[in-house]
């Protein structure tokens, strides 16, 4: 019988050289170095038992060296082959519970100099050595490849190979700031190192990071014959450059004027790009311009410290953490197959979301109510997929092959058989539980019903169901293909087979998740309300809307919140306090709507209207001197009308981000939240919280909970019973107790 | 040329069909990739039908005009609509393709092959390859293997003129003439009026508008979106036609003696059209309740030289008798209007009892067919020839028209180059 297959990325051959691993115990060896063959080539094979990854550890430091050791006094071993028993690829980075427990900078620096002198013995071995990488060989990893004489890497899309520390608010730590830049150059090295850019096989061959790409099946033997050939004295081949690329190289990697003239962009790009909220960039910076190891060591150990590290880290684990959790009662049920994904509507919503799932395999039907908006939705998808072949994501083919599995029309023909139904009609709860019961009415498979609303609960939409287990939200955001994170909410009665299958296509459509419980605006919108509300009370009081915006920025939001009004649009942005107001109005005090509900009139919408808080043209901002320009006409519904008072950023800050702490309190005091990950995940990656923070939670127990409360109190005075603070918040205060322990 | 046997099997059930609007050449279907449109009609069709796709276990689709880049057109339709399991055949009977294809599915289903079965055609004559004279692609093929100043020679020695495209070729390899040519021969020799094809070609088109006009034509149309925006409508049935002005066209195949015009011919067109087939007991079990049985055919062959559009006569008479009935108990009879020459030509043969018993060797004349039952909503004059997109056509045309005047059998049947014929009988489902 027939049967349709998304398809994924292809498979990676399985290495036919590689032996199967003698299945070691959970604390076995790690490393394993095979007898020199008859022409001296020794593998040293990494493989920590009991895990899927191979990460490096301190603790593996030790057993490293011994074996570097025996290495060097086996006279028979003339050239050594590094590679990884795992599928999954070579080593993905260091631990980051070792530098969890970390507690001072001269620690953190030793942990680095530790690092360098494993690095080290591999370079004084006295026989070349080849790594021979395949899938991921990230951080310390690839610290660790760049330690060996040569490199070769295994021609699979899985194939990445980079220094992704900055991303954790360090850097490589291990020599790797001191031998990428020696290996490829400064400049190719820049934004390995600063932005934490991995390269595909290809391109590491092009920049000369590894010396040769084949086949995984060929990689231990070729690694071997390279070896080999080092060990005969063969020199290895620089990498062949355009003209242009060895002039630049030239100059930014053979003189010191380049160097410094690289440098000196490269920090101007970092001060415009996080307004200096990222320490590590800068330090990077700082120790590439020095260029030394005891540079990279102190400037490690400091990094590991400071707050930003932390908060990162602290995301970090909250990925982690929540890739395990499906949800509530799912541990014990197995998520349904889907395959073909009815999506309603086909606006940028609905055109975001079936570019995504066609990208990632689903076959995805469009029901529109007009074929403007149909094609609008498929030509959505094109457009997105020709940018990816035009950035070599994949062929032609590749992006028609995608766009055919995008099919739509006016009826509920092509949706019958669908085992998902995502929902992106208009935010009116009737027309979404007429959906609900038109689709129950033509699905055959008893396909799940997700709405995609931003604020309404999906308790409601539900009541219209005769099977209200197949109803669930999903939550995404705009524009779907770069957004990270898809918030799922559950309802009392939703099935948790249809919670873990819901789950299963937001990961597969490669997106963070959460999993929240059902209320008006769940998570992300009831937290992102309080704080837009406490922006419009600000301006309101007469503060200038771009006073608000870097108040905001400054704290470390991507963008300010009347920015984000602009983008979103004032009427979908006074929908949602009016669903808020609804639901929360005998708790929080919202604005008087009618400044807003004058802008909704006048056709003032935002970016998408030409017309917002800010002056646009042709849907661009207007920027004058470097900054966004008010429109004077907004002041015309404003009391205090163009008189605008002097700001304090750092106070204002504060009042925007504890208006959005204590809502996510409540949040987990009601149980919509599962678990404090969820909020801090989704906070970062749905609404923009500054991801050095770590989110609000970690925010909370950073600052220490008896100050939030402290500060929401004395909010409370000045601004009104809003700020009164969660009872959650009070209890943890007064005992003591943190989010996370 | 005596029938087989009827032959004994499982019952093939048409548990329905769609077809994209039919279009004028170099129309609104003109720039849509013959592939895409195949695609689209198929997952259309399947969509309207609601049959589950992971349960089709084979394509059949008909090409007449080659089809770039895809000799294959089937296995293209199950790639794109991701059924990679699912083995796709391409067939090519001229312009009895989508009869073809539809009793070669049958046949899968009858040996056990297949349980579901996609079977259609299509054809984008707007998307027809036009080819480079041989010299030129020979030269090409040598300049690949050269270098350097022989490679220069190489190519210099192609003649500038002949780097214009040969015009694609129309007429038959065999006979050296074209379709409409043999179409005179067959007027001249049956000695047929033109006032009789013109009567004919304005019926097609009055018959064609009164069913689009009552919703009939609509219903087995699915919308096809291009480039230029959704597709929804045939193009080529002509609401209102000058009597004076069909008469006063001129030939167009025989400017001299000849009778037949553009008007009694059927256009070029684009469009596609696609059935879906099931065994009985399956469309049973998948919750299907059969539009209609099919229930025999028969494709024979007649020496192409004179008279070569025969094919309806040359095919009729022993569908019907594997079917087990005679052309009375037939209350649809669909005739492909290559041209009007063509039809009137074989319903002469029908009456002709000397034609068919020494030619066909029937034991008399087959017998004179209805009017009033002779392609009721019009014909290919008027919808217009997609050359493989026809026959899915006329069965999903036919398979209504049971239902709506509560027949019990149709007779279907088309013409096709090279002598070609084909019939096919169906039998109102449940």
């Amino acid at each position: 019988m027939a049967k349709t297959h998304p398809t994924d990325a292809p498979e990676d051959a399985p290495a036919n050289e590689a032996p199967a691993p003698d299945s070691p115990a959970e604390d076995g060896p790690a490393f394993r170095l095979e007898e020199p063959d008859e022409r001296g080539i020794s593998v040293i094979w990494f493989d920590r038992p009991g895990k899927k990854v191979n990460t490096m550890s301190v603790a593996l430091m030790g057993e490293f060296e011994e074996i570097l050791g025996k290495v060097k006094a086996n006279k028979a071993i003339k050239a050594g082959v590094m590679i990884s028993g795992k599928d999954s690829g070579f080593v993905a980075g260091a631990d980051i519970d070792d530098l969890n427990l970390v507690t001072t900078a001269q620690e953190g620096a030793k942990l680095s100099r530790e690092g360098h002198r494993v690095m080290a013995a591999i370079e004084t071995l006295g026989v070349p050595t080849v790594a021979a990488v395949h899938g991921d060989c990230l951080g310390g990893g690839l610290e660790l490849a760049l330690a060996a004489t040569a490199r070769i890497a295994a021609d699979t899309p899985k194939t990445k190979m980079g220094l992704p520390e900055v991303m954790l608010g360090l850097l490589p730590g291990a020599g790797g700031t001191v031998r990428l830049p020696a290996l490829i150059g400064l400049d190719e090295a820049l934004p390995l190192i600063l932005q934490g850019k991995t390269v595909r096989p290809r391109k590491a061959l092009k920049l000369g990071l590894v010396d040769k790409v084949v086949p995984k099946g060929r990689l231990l033997a070729e690694a071997k014959d390279l070896a080999f050939a080092l060990a005969e004295g063969k020199k290895r081949k620089a990498p062949k450059k355009a003209f242009a690329a060895k002039a630049q190289s030239l100059f930014v990697n053979t003189n010191p004027v380049g160097k410094n003239f690289a440098l000196k962009k490269a920090r101007e790009e970092v001060m415009k790009n996080t307004k200096g909220l990222y320490p590590a960039a800068l330090a990077i910076l700082d120790v590439l311009d020095a260029g030394t190891y005891d540079a990279e060591a102190e400037a490690f150990g400091r990094l590991i410290m400071t707050r930003e590290s932390a908060g990162l880290r602290h995301l970090f684990h909250c990925i982690t953490t929540l890739k395990k959790d499906d949800g509530p009662g799912t541990a014990d049920v197995e998520a349904r197959e889907v395959k073909h994904v009815g999506m309603l509507g086909a606006g940028l919503m609905g055109g975001g979301i079936a570019t995504v799932l066609a990208d990632k395999g689903y076959t995805v039907r469009f029901k529109d109510i007009v074929w403007d908006g149909v094609q609008a939705g498929i030509g959505y998808a094109e457009t997105v997929y020709r940018k990816n072949v035009k950035r070599k994501r994949y062929s032609r083919e590749g992006a028609a092959e995608r766009l055919n599995r995008i099919s739509g029309g006016l009826t509920w023909d092509g949706i019958g058989h669908a085992d998902l139904l995502i929902e992106a009609v208009p935010e009116k709860l009737g027309l979404k539980q007429t959906m609900v019961k038109q689709f129950e009415d033509v699905t055959k498979v008893g396909g799940i019903f997700a709405s995609n609303t931003s604020a309404l609960p999906i308790t409601e939409i539900a009541s219209a169901a005769a099977k209200p287990e197949n109803v669930v939200g999903m939550h995404f955001f705009s524009p779907v293909e770069k957004m990270p994170l898809v918030e799922v909410i559950v309802t009392d009665k939703t099935d948790p087979v249809v919670t873990k299958t819901t789950v299963a296509v937001a990961r597969k459509m490669g997106k963070h998740v959460i999993v929240v419980g059902d209320c008006a605006g769940f998570y992300t919108t009831r937290v992102l309300a309080p704080y837009m509300v406490e922006a419009t009370m600000m301006m309101l009081e007469g503060h200038s809307p771009l006073d608000i915006d870097e108040a905001a920025m400054a704290v470390g939001f991507p963008v300010g919140p009347i920015t984000l009004m602009d983008e979103v649009g004032i009427d979908v942005g006074a929908k949602v306090t009016e669903t808020m107001e609804t639901h929360y109005g005998d708790r929080m005090e919202f604005p008087d709507s009618s400044m807003t509900s004058k802008f909704v009139e006048e056709g003032r919408i935002g970016k998408k209207a030409n017309k917002g808080f800010y002056r646009y043209e042709n849907g661009k901002s207007v920027i004058e001197d470097g900054n966004k320009v008010i429109d004077p006409a907004i002041f015309a519904h404003m009391p205090e009308g163009t008189t605008r008072k002097a700001a304090d950023p750092v106070a204002m800050g504060e009042r925007l981000v504890l208006a959005l702490v204590n809502e996510a309190a409540f949040c987990l005091h009601e149980g919509v939240l599962f678990n404090p990950e969820s909020a801090d995940l989704g906070a970062v990656f749905g609404i923009g919280f500054p991801p050095m923070e770590g989110g609000p939670f970690r925010y909370a127990d950073r600052i220490g909970l008896a100050q939030i409360v402290a500060r929401l109190n004395a909010l409370e005075s000045a601004h009104g019973r809003r700020f009164a603070p969660c009872p959650l918040l009070v209890e943890m205060a007064e005992t003591s107790e943190s989010f996370y322990g | 040329m005596a029938a087989k046997k009827p032959l004994k099997r499982d019952r093939i059930a048409l548990v329905g069909g769609k077809r994209t609007p039919f279009t004028k050449s170099w129309s609104t279907l003109g720039d849509v990739d013959p592939v895409q449109l195949s695609t689209q009609c198929v997952r259309e069709t399947l969509f309207s039908l609601d049959v589950p796709l992971d349960a089709i276990d084979h394509i059949i689709w008909g090409t007449v005009v080659s089809v770039p880049r895809s000799p294959n057109v089937a296995r293209e339709i199950a790639l794109d609509l991701n059924l990679y399991d699912v083995p796709g055949v391409t067939v090519s009977r001229a312009c009895a393709t989508g009869f073809d294809a539809v009793a070669y599915a049958s046949r899968l289903i009858m040996t056990g092959e297949a349980d579901v079965v996609v079977a259609g055609g299509v054809d984008v004559v707007s998307a027809a390859p036009v080819p480079h004279k041989k010299d030129v692609i020979d030269t090409l093929q040598k300049a690949q293997k050269q270098k350097g100043f022989n490679l220069v020679k190489t190519i210099a020695g192609v003649n500038p003129k002949d780097l214009f495209p040969s015009a694609p070729s129309i007429s038959e390899r065999y006979t050296g003439k074209t379709m409409g040519e043999h179409a005179e021969d067959m007027v001249k020799y049956f000695d047929l009026p033109r006032a009789e094809q013109d009567a004919m070609a304005l019926d097609s088109h009055r018959k064609a508008a009164a069913a689009r006009e009552a919703g009939h034509v609509d219903d087995q149309i699915v919308t096809v979106l291009t480039k230029g925006g959704p597709v929804s409508k045939d193009n080529l049935i002509r609401e209102e036609m000058d009597p004076d002005k069909v008469a006063s066209l001129r030939p167009v195949f025989d400017r001299t003696n000849g009778t037949i015009t553009a008007a009694t011919s059927s256009p070029l067109t684009d469009g596609a059209s696609c059935v879906v087939l099931m065994r009985a007991s399956k469309a049973k079990e998948l919750g299907f309740t059969p539009r209609a049985w099919v229930e025999s055919w028969h494709f024979p062959a007649v020496d192409p030289r004179e008279n070569m559009l025969l094919g309806n006569v040359t095919s009729v008479p022993f569908a019907l008798q594997k079917a087990g009935i005679t052309l009375e108990q037939c209350d649809v009879v669909e005739i492909h209007e290559a041209f009007a020459a063509q039809v009137l030509a074989n319903l002469r043969c029908f009456e002709d009892e000397d034609y068919c018993k020494n030619t066909l060797g029937l034991d008399e004349a087959l017998g004179a067919v209805d009017p009033d039952k002779l392609n009721m909503w019009g014909g290919s004059i008027a919808y217009g020839h997609p050359f493989a997109a026809t026959g899915g056509r006329i069965l999903i045309n036919a398979m209504h028209l049971l239902e709506h005047v509560d027949g019990e059998y149709a007779i279907t049947t088309a013409c096709a180059a090279g002598g070609l014929g084909a019939a096919m009988v169906l039998r109102r489902g449940a």
